[in-house]
């Protein structure tokens, strides 16, 4: 088997143990009732260290994953995942250095983003008046805990991927 | 082709993107089955979710027996003795039950009590996103679960089933922002509607909305389901007002639910799969 296709496997097999761990674990562990997103860090740590095809391809299955936890409608977080991914590559070419702060960096921001896009298509949409209530209350805490999460899902993922820059991560 | 060469990602994108919203246009009808993607993965999923869940359940009641072994011992005596004032009060309740029956076959009404039958279920996993409140159990259509059935505990109301796989189904609880249960206030007689709404769900609250504003319903009046709107039976126990305001047109009035279910601590639940 080849060394990319192996990656790959490792990749989606880092996802699935994602998504149960989301939807088990780390649902036991919220603060003030929210949780971090071990989906949403796994599709950003990815991102940065693939092409726009593969992280695009890796955020629509990850979408479908969280579409299958919630029994909604099928394909919003796809979309919103695999759009989130493609930013993330194209953003990441231009501005990301490979370090852990850079990478926790853009797993915060990415976060806000996408959580503020799904809570507007959600409910700013629908007239639902705690909207802004929520963006502070939930999007800004489950982005700092994503943020302590962010650094070791990114080394696990250069780990099992064998990414070498040859320069430190903690620069 | 040279412009499709060019811009063949674009296109890509473009083309998987109107696919995607095909299939949220197709999977927002309402049908009784899952789709096959969603059935698949919930029937290769659950079982390793039943698993991780069990051992932290087990975990979180190892420590809890450890660090609160003397309380166990109190509270273990006050149950017995509430259990004794229980039995007590079944045995007269059953004496009523055979004079009811028996006054209503002379007076040739029907019984109005109905008894469900159920499946019990477990709690084996929570919706990933932080926005709603739905978990998944791990009973389905192979043990006769139905998209639509109600689902309750010992304590009231818990919400429905809105997806029913084979070996799984989605439970969308009574709190979340989408739900929405008929209710009847007992006291008075007066019905409403309750709905879930985003903030007052992560407090474990809900709100009631459009009660009559000559309604005399007051804070601690207890709330069950009035039978209308198709999916819950009348008379299971939603829970109380915890407070009553008018709403902002003045027309009406609302009010805040306390459920009486805790869904931070739901583990075990009762799917109504049927009447006897």
């Amino acid at each position: 088997m080849s060394t990319r296709k192996k990656r790959y496997i490792i990749s989606y097999v880092l996802l699935v143990a994602a998504y149960i761990l989301q939807t088990t674990l780390v649902r036991e562990i919220a603060i003030f009732k929210v949780s971090p997103s071990l989906i949403l860090v796994s599709v950003v740590c990815f991102s940065l260290v693939n092409e726009p095809v593969g992280a695009a391809v890796y955020g629509g299955i990850a979408g479908i994953l969280m579409d299958i936890s919630s029994g909604r409608t099928l394909g919003f977080n796809a979309v919103l995942m695999m759009y989130l991914a493609l930013l993330v590559v194209f953003a990441g070419q231009e501005f990301f250095r490979d370090t852990l702060r850079s990478a926790t960096f853009v797993v915060v921001l990415s976060t806000v983003v996408y959580e503020v896009v799904y809570a507007f298509f959600n409910f700013a949409i629908f007239g639902d008046s705690s909207f802004w209530y929520m963006i502070f209350r939930v999007v800004l805490v489950e982005a700092l805990y994503n943020a302590v999460f962010a650094p070791f899902v990114y080394m696990l993922y250069r780990r099992f991927l064998k990414i070498r820059t040859g320069h430190s991560l903690f620069d | 082709m040279p412009f499709f060469e060019r811009n063949k990602g674009k296109i890509v994108l473009i083309a998987v993107t109107v696919l995607l919203v095909l299939v949220m246009a197709l999977s927002a009808i309402p049908s009784a089955k899952p789709n096959f993607v969603s059935n698949a993965v919930g029937v290769v999923i659950s079982p390793v979710q039943k698993v991780i869940s069990k051992c932290i359940t087990s975990t979180q009641g190892f420590f809890s027996f450890i660090f609160n072994m003397d309380k166990y011992e109190t509270e273990n005596k006050q149950l017995a003795e509430k259990i004794a004032v229980l039995e007590k009060e079944i045995r007269e309740t059953e004496e009523l039950k055979k004079e009811n029956s028996r006054l209503r076959a002379m007076l040739e009404m029907r019984e109005r009590t109905v008894q469900y039958e159920t499946e019990a279920a477990e709690v084996i996993a929570k919706e990933a996103s932080n926005w709603f409140n739905a978990f998944t159990v791990d009973k389905g259509t192979a043990d006769g679960v139905a998209t639509g059935n109600p689902v309750i505990t010992s304590k009231g109301l818990v919400g429905y089933v809105s997806e029913a796989g084979t070996t799984y189904s989605k439970v969308v609880s009574l709190i979340d922002s989408t739900a929405s249960v008929a209710a009847v206030v007992k006291r008075t007689g007066d019905s409403a509607v309750i709905e879930g709404d985003l903030k007052l769900q992560e407090q474990g609250l809900c709100r009631m909305v459009y009660i009559n504003k000559n309604s005399v319903i007051t804070a601690g009046d207890d709330l069950e389901t009035s039978g209308m709107g198709g999916i819950y039976p009348r008379g299971i126990y939603i829970g109380k007002i915890k407070e009553v305001s008018a709403d902002g047109t003045g027309l009406s009035q609302q009010a805040i639910i306390e459920p009486a279910v805790n869904f931070d601590s739901v583990s075990e639940v009762f799917i109504i799969t049927g009447i006897k």
